[in-house]
């Protein structure tokens, strides 16, 4: 087992207890308060004098009715009433359509005021997320002869018509073709005034479009891009500044800096179909969005700003600036969400997630992206109520030849438009100047200086990927005097097709060792062909995209499903000059329109945000979850990756359902239905706490296992002797249909009852699946499938399970207090005696502080560095002795232990003997890991400066805790005996704790023959009860640009 | 006693009304008994970790003592866990990985792992049970195994080693997403009884659903909370039996007078 969790991700315990030791302090942090009133999209009238404002099927918000702009009243009335407690604060935003409440500049002792107030529900911390990133049409199906676009809906072709997306995003360009709302001659996009319009007026649109820096609604917004607005109070708050290459405005930053995923995110979803996409000066063929007729709502939360760490500044999005963003796109009537923008991993108890709650409710659906974080275990985006898309690669394969002199030859990524004949090929490993790096050489550091002219000219060079940036290495080449470059890949990034300094083709990791090793010959040679369209075999999952299972709750399946997100060429802004943009926000230059291939689950997101348009349109009436069901159900498998074991790509912790298959979604036959009764039992279950109004649980009651929730997906994470699961269909097609169940999973026998279903349409029909385990080995995930099938459907969901072992205890729980006692319930899958041996409880032991200097080195650049053992100027390393018997270590960085302020920003990663890793990569210096039962020997905790500040200074908070290890007072007392497929109660116990300390406890469970089968951690600190970070532990930033 | 317990269908008529408020009741709320100095059970083998309770271990309150002990062969003090005090007005901490009965903010007595409660005046004096309320105590992730009926519990009241009577009570399941606290009263027969102690404990029913559950106390799913327990104590019993022999006295005086 291993976790790694931040600090206090840590469930409502810590949230309550005693305060008296805490350090308050004076500092001033921007917290997202949640309040108990629903807020109006879910509003269903149970307060007295105030009508329902919940929006039916098929229908948008009404922000203007009458009970809107009552109960929206009755909500700020109520929201004043608390932010008087707290009238010296400075309120960021507030809240009321999909969230009700508000965020603010609070100390602690306001937020404290604020926790024990009856009208307060929770506080969250804001913090920074990050952006995850033009034939894809064709190849989901929908331009070809017979495809989706070419059905007819009511007269109207299905393209998203009439309907709008709202993009949260880091705004838009409104000089891209794709926002025209005019057609030449020729049915081209264009702004020329004198053209044909194309869209007329949606009269029930009620959003704005809001002036600022280089953008005039009179000439920027239009009838495609029919909203645009802006939120950077929660960035302001956080005491950020905007970076030179911004807009305080809906625009869109430079493209050279961070600019340009928000159009390119808008622009797939519902672009206008016919520009030609220009990409570095290469025509690339027409670009369209996949609802190609939907309008577009640009909603900019992610701000390029400031840090003096790095001259680019960098690009986040605050929660407190997304909640307004949704809290706006609701009232202002879209029915599609699209949020390319990393989330939390382990919790639903999120800001952000809570708003999209109620935005599913009110009928909007929501695609968001799994993370590019993968192959590892780290997918975001966990709620059911929205779609959680990963990437795969779809079948345009630009490419490239190199030709060796040895007459063999390597297809490869590539945009070379110069072919370059036959020439001397050399390894940059021995084209290096006296003295060169040997790791930056390989790497072609263009700086430092590390190709030597001399050695280089007129050579095709054979790089490395890694750490600098690919478009780096070919600077190198072609200012050391070089003819091209062989890009060698690292796993297990991809190959990218991109524009090069120099002819460059981009070869895979297999085919480069080849390279290498025929370049290490006497005369080798080799030339490098130009591009040309090629076919290859897809969709495969890319390696980036952010695997399952689900970190927060092992019985929901997540990531939900895969669309392209590998090579997608959309809109982007335009690279800019300082003078430029100064322009431009003068209103006296009016930039080109852009285009860039981009990849990453961003890029995936806005596809299905697009089909759920299309879905929309074909089907006014269907419930976000109805679509969700749609799309899954017919989903198809993508070809295998060649990952090893549960992160290879055609099992459903990579993909899903599967693939995106639109022409089948459209008419799925049956469909698993979800709503709000579903979702409030769910959260009953997983978030009572949050849940509101609280009587909801006793209305709706609360879900028994959280695998019973009606999703098109069947995950079961523990099955001792076998589980009942339950699932209900809806036959969505026009006739009456009988079904057939199919199902299996390997190692486990599934009985489906009713095996058969006949439906009227319209009707929904329960039935249940029967999990039996048999020959599946223990703790082992199992993937198998359950169909149902007529004549004319085939309605498929992966059906996942894992056979539980003897003893699941839960993995740690916190507490503040000095003495206290806790009951756990274990599940125990053997009948006798439970054994159990304890450490702890002990007090933190802190590092000496080390200074480092900051550099962004990602998750793989560090493993690298912690493989190798030796501090660098960025990282240092720390070797901890783990004795046998360990059952827990944990080591964690927190802000208030490190310097250089709220933005400085560690990373941390712990590499066990056997080369396991658990990664901890958050927005700042908040990070932890944490290992149960972990190997004995030397395990490596290695800590990067990533950014922030110049240099910033640490102190490393460490525990290793083994069987025996003495402490503080702490003791286990176990049932008499356990029972097979059963449950018993547990009791911890500590006492004599000193206020203000940190301290970590553990103890293993034995089964009847002394193996120990789980463990559980006993975090206590007893320093308060606010909230602390709640960051995921998501890289997606860090990755998200794949420019290395 | 039976390990296994079939629902008869007559059994739902089960006694669930309001708490008895009789003068001169003493009610046993339990919620002293965590902070006081000197409630710990004199000779009791271990009680290191209240609130948590192991077998044999007891506590005093309200001139009563409570233990807690299992039936299930090697049970040791000191070391399984079998009861516990829990605060009701802090389940999200104590119960958090616990389906604790809610709708008693104070501290209750609680059987776990299919413990059992012993419940006598430390004088060892008689008393009659006239009530008590109770809930039923689910795993963290079980509750589906419970239908309408969580649990039959059990309470016998012995006179010395002499078992006087036996009442069943049914602990109903998930109400509004929670289990609850109820308060339930003695059939008045059975209210009239003198006991030095009585027994509490459970059969969880945990397959079928009510009436025709199978209730056991075998899977260690059979967990309760009890607490208000309504105890008429001796003196007042005594104060009873004096008044009615004084007025047979008269009545014989006035037959004495009559003859």
């Amino acid at each position: 087992m291993k976790i790694s969790l931040k600090p206090a991700a840590l469930a409502a315990l810590a949230l309550v207890a005693s305060l008296a030791a805490s350090a308050q302090t004076d500092e001033r942090k921007t917290y997202i308060v949640q309040l108990r009133d629903e807020p109006a999209a879910t509003y269903q009238g149970t307060t007295a004098g105030l009508a329902a404002t919940q929006p039916a099927a098929g229908t948008t918000f009404q922000k203007s009715s009458g009970p809107a702009q009552a109960y929206l009243g009755y909500l700020a009335r109520q929201q004043d009433s608390v932010l008087s407690i707290i009238a010296g604060a400075e309120i960021v935003a507030r809240y009321d359509t999909v969230f009700n409440g508000f965020a603010a500049r609070l100390t602690e002792a306001e937020a404290l005021s604020l926790r024990s107030n009856a009208n307060v529900v929770d506080l969250f911390l804001d913090e920074p997320r990050k952006v995850d990133t033009v034939s894809t049409s064709q190849f989901l199906n929908l331009s070809t002869p017979g495809g989706v676009w070419s059905t007819l809906v009511s007269g109207l072709a299905l393209k998203g018509e009439n309907l709008v997306v709202g993009v949260i995003d880091t705004g838009i360009w409104p000089e891209s073709p794709a926002f025209a709302d005019r057609i030449d001659a020729n049915g081209v996009p264009t702004f020329d005034p004198t053209a044909t319009k194309a869209y007329a007026p949606l009269a029930s649109w009620a959003g704005a479009c809001q002036a600022g820096e280089g953008f005039d609604p009179a000439k920027h917004c239009n009838n495609k891009l029919i909203g645009a607005r802006f939120y950077a109070a929660g960035l302001r708050a956080n005491g950020l500044s905007q970076h030179w290459s911004e807009f305080n405005s809906p625009r869109d930053s430079a493209s050279n800096v961070h600019g340009g995923h928000g159009d390119h995110t808008a622009s797939t979803a519902a672009g206008n179909g016919g520009a030609t996409a220009i990409v570095s000066g290469i025509p690339m063929g027409t670009a369209t969005g996949v609802a190609p007729r939907a309008r577009i709502a640009a909603y900019k939360v992610c701000w390029t700003y400031q840090t003096s760490a790095d001259a680019n500044g960098t690009n986040g999005c605050f929660g407190s600036d997304s909640v307004s963003a949704i809290d706006d796109a609701v009232k202002d009537g879209v029915q599609v969400i699209n949020y390319s923008i990393s989330g939390a991993q382990t919790t639903v108890n999120d800001p952000v997630e809570q708003a999209f709650y109620r935005a599913s409710l009110a009928g909007v659906f929501v695609a968001a992206s799994a993370g590019n974080a993968g192959p590892a275990n780290t997918v975001a985006h966990i709620s059911p109520w929205l779609t959680t898309v990963a990437a795969s690669s779809h079948d345009r394969s630009l490419v490239a030849d190199a030709k060796l002199g040895n007459g063999a030859k390597y297809t490869g990524a590539s945009l070379n438009t110069q072919a370059v004949p036959m020439a001397a090929l050399i390894n940059a490993e021995d084209a290096g100047l006296p003295g060169a790096d040997a790791t930056k050489l390989k790497l072609c550091y263009n700086s430092p200086t590390v190709l030597d002219p001399a050695k280089v000219a007129g050579k095709v060079v054979v790089c490395t990927r890694g750490e600098n940036a690919r478009v780096d290495k070919s600077l190198a080449v072609a200012n050391a005097g070089g003819a091209g470059m062989v890009l060698v890949d690292a796993s297990p990034f991809g190959l990218v097709a991109e524009a090069h300094s120099v002819p460059t083709i981009h070869v895979s990791a297999a085919d480069g060792a080849l390279v290498n090793s025929y370049a290490s010959t006497a005369g080798a040679m080799s030339s490098i062909g130009a591009f040309y369209n090629g076919f290859k075999p897809a969709p495969v999952m890319a390696g980036f995209s952010s695997r399952g299972p689900n970190l927060g709750d092992p019985n929901l399946l997540k990531p939900d499903l895969t669309a392209p997100g590998v090579d997608i060429i959309a809109s982007v802004s335009a690279p800019l000059t300082l003078a430029q943009r100064n322009s431009i926000a003068a209103g006296t230059l009016v930039p080109q329109p852009a285009w860039a291939s981009y990849q990453g689950t961003s890029m995936s997101a806005p596809h299905v945000a697009g089909l759920a348009l299309l879905l929309r349109q074909a089907h006014p009436t269907w419930s976000p979850s109805a679509i969700k069901s749609a799309l899954m159900t017919t989903g198809t498998s993508t070809l295998d990756d060649g990952l090893a074991g549960a992160q290879n790509g055609m099992l459903p912790w990579s993909q899903g359902a599967g693939h995106v298959n639109p022409v089948k979604a459209m008419d799925p036959g049956l469909v698993y239905d979800a709503g709000k009764a579903d979702f409030v039992r769910y959260q009953c279950k997983v978030n009572k706490a949050a849940v509101t109004p609280a009587t909801d649980c006793s209305t709706y009651g609360t879900l028994d296992e959280t695998y019973n929730l009606n999703l098109p997906s069947i995950t079961a994470s523990t099955v001792f002797g076998n589980v009942t699961v339950t699932r209900r269909v809806t036959n969505v097609s026009g006739s009456t249909a009988t079904y057939n169940a199919s199902a299996s999973l390997p190692g486990f026998s599934v009985t489906v009852t009713p095996s058969t279903l006949t439906l009227a349409p319209g009707e929904t029909k329960s039935f249940t699946v029967k999990l039996t385990a048999g020959s599946a080995p223990l703790n082992t995930w199992m993937f198998g499938s359950l169909t149902w099938a007529d004549s004319s459907h085939v309605v498929r969901m992966p059906v996942q399970a894992k056979a539980g072992r003897a003893i699941v205890a839960p993995e740690q729980f916190t507490a503040t207090a000095t003495s206290g006692s806790r009951l756990l319930t274990v599940k125990t899958g053997f009948a006798g005696k439970m054994g159990s041996k304890k450490g702890g409880l002990k007090e933190v032991s802190m590092s000496a502080p080390v200074t480092l200097d900051t550099a962004e080195i990602n998750k793989e650049a560090l493993l690298g560095i912690c493989k190798a053992g030796s501090d660098t100027a960025n990282v240092k390393v720390y070797n901890v002795n783990v004795p046998a018997n360990t059952i827990a270590a944990r080591f964690a960085l927190r802000q208030v232990d490190v310097s250089g302020g709220a933005m400085a920003d560690h990373d941390m990663m712990l590499l066990a003997p056997d080369g396991t890793t658990t990664y901890s990569g958050g927005p700042v210096s908040d990070e932890a890991v944490q290992v149960l039962n972990p190997a004995a020997g030397n395990h490596k905790v290695c800590v990067v400066a990533f950014g922030g500040a110049p240099s910033l200074t640490h102190s490393l908070s460490s525990w290793v805790v083994a069987a025996g290890d003495g402490g503080a007072t702490f003791n286990t007392l176990l049932p008499v005996q356990v029972y097979l497929n059963s449950s018993a109660t547990v009791g911890l116990g500590w006492s004599g704790l000193t206020a203000g300390k940190r301290y970590l406890g553990a103890v293993q469970f034995l089964d009847a023959a002394g193996t120990a089968q789980a463990a559980t951690a006993l975090r206590i600190e007893t320093n308060g009860g606010l909230p602390v970070s709640m960051a995921s532990d998501t890289v997606a930033s860090k990755v998200a640009s794949q420019s290395e | 006693m039976p390990s296994l317990w079939k629902l008869a269908p007559l059994a739902l008529a089960a006694t669930a009304v309001a708490g008895l408020a009789q003068a001169n009741t003493q009610v046993i709320d339990f919620d002293q008994a965590i902070a006081g100095a000197g409630n710990y059970l004199t000779g009791s083998p271990s009680n290191d970790w209240l609130p948590l309770m192991t077998h044999g271990d007891g506590i005093i309150t309200q001139d009563f003592y409570a233990y807690t002990f299992s039936t299930k062969s090697g049970a040791g003090s000191g070391a399984n866990l079998v009861g516990a005090l829990v605060d009701g007005s802090a389940l999200a901490d104590n119960c958090a990985f616990l389906s604790c009965p809610t709708g008693n903010t104070t501290t209750f007595l609680s059987a776990l792992n299919d413990g059992q409660l012993d419940i006598g005046r430390v004088d060892n004096g008689k008393w009659r049970l006239g009530g008590f309320s109770a809930g039923f105590i689910g795993a963290a992730e079980s509750q589906s195994a419970f239908g309408s009926i969580a649990m039959v519990l059990e309470v016998d009241g012995y006179i010395g080693n002499t078992l006087a009577y036996t009442q069943n009570f049914y602990l109903p399941g998930l109400v509004g997403g929670n289990y609850q606290f109820n308060s339930f009263t003695m059939p008045t027969n059975l209210a009239k009884i003198e006991v030095t102690e009585v027994l509490f404990y459970g059969y969880a029913c945990t397959t079928g659903s009510a009436p025709a559950s199978t209730c056991t106390r075998l899977l260690d799913m059979a967990q309760f909370g009890v607490d208000n327990i309504a105890a008429v104590p001796e003196p007042e019993a005594y104060a009873l039996m004096l008044a009615g022999l004084a007025a047979v006295g008269m009545t014989a005086r006035r037959h004495r007078i009559a003859a």
